[in-house]
């Protein structure tokens, strides 16, 4: 069976797909569907990927001429991340460090790859931490202040350092005296999800 | 206004950097969330959060919430300093 030109250009995508994917997973974790739903920068970081990757082909073939060879694609799916997170220095003074000013002409794309990828990080990281505020909001829509805090201090209770204990019970004493009640009740409610150990709050943390 | 990541890191008290800590922990965070983290008051967070801000240590992004109204996120700047902090 002959393998056409399109299959090899979608060998080199797909897998160009995985890679890239599996750096958003690393980042996002359980997160990843949420983060391509909300954050565009995830989507360049795709697109960036991907077409580096079949653009690189392209010029393979062109250059070696090497036809519908799938060796040749396997090698460029498995290369081309190079091209995107490494520096390629075309001159440095003889002797001189990679320091990037006058004695060396770079094409750092090493830094651009990584500034989307922070940027990447940024609009997720902001867009959870502004999500986040739903939940307490909820929480203290739907309980009463008597209710969140037997809640609160159910949870102090059962906290085994006792020095832990009096800090926290210090503590739901000071939200206590809030005038405002529901401002009151909104820190009360962030108050029992950090006690709780809101898991999402420590994400992003880079 | 720039300043020099040296003088920085002696501007603020070992409680101030704890703030910026836990931030960079975090992520992001609003004032809030932060202030509970830390077992302490908004109305003292907030302000040293600004503060921050200002010098560049952290950036925020404004929105629309009832209680808080930026969430905020330690910069590079914010970590390179923080490293320095703890590197003394």
């Amino acid at each position: 069976m002959e393998i056409t030109a399109i299959a090899l250009y979608g060998l080199v995508t797909f897998v160009s797909l995985l890679f890239v994917l599996g750096e958003l997973l690393q980042t996002f974790g359980r997160h990843l569907s949420w983060a391509l739903g909300h954050s565009w920068w995830s989507w360049l970081l795709i697109l960036l990927n991907l077409g580096t990757a079949d653009a690189t082909y392209c010029l393979v073939r062109l250059a070696l001429n090497v036809g519908n060879d799938p060796l040749t694609a396997v090698v460029v799916a498995a290369a081309y991340p190079i091209l995107l997170r490494s520096r390629f220095t075309v001159f440095r003074q003889v002797g001189a460090a990679d320091d990037q000013q006058l004695t060396t002409l770079s094409i750092p794309m090493d830094n651009l790859y990584t500034a989307i990828q922070q940027r990447c990080v940024k609009q997720v990281g902001s867009e959870v931490a502004m999500r986040r505020t739903l939940q307490p909001r909820q929480l203290a829509a739907a309980h009463t202040e008597q209710e969140l805090t037997q809640a609160i201090k159910e949870l102090i209770a059962a906290n085994q350092v006792p020095a832990n204990r009096a800090e926290n019970e210090k503590y739901l004493r000071e939200l206590s005296k809030v005038a405002d009640e529901g401002l009151r009740k909104f820190r009360l409610a962030v108050f029992r999800g950090d006690l709780s150990g809101d898991k999402a709050a420590s994400l992003f943390g880079r | 206004m720039k300043y020099d990541l040296r003088d920085l890191a002696q501007q603020f008290s070992e409680g101030d950097w704890t703030i910026l800590e836990r931030l960079g922990e975090r992520g992001a965070a609003t004032p809030t969330e932060l202030a509970v983290r830390l077992r302490g008051m908004t109305e003292t967070i907030e302000p040293k959060l600004k503060e921050f801000q200002e010098k560049g240590l952290v950036e925020a992004t404004p929105f629309e919430g009832e209680y808080d109204h930026e969430v905020f996120r330690i910069s590079d700047r914010g970590r390179k300093v923080l490293r320095l902090v703890h590197a003394v």
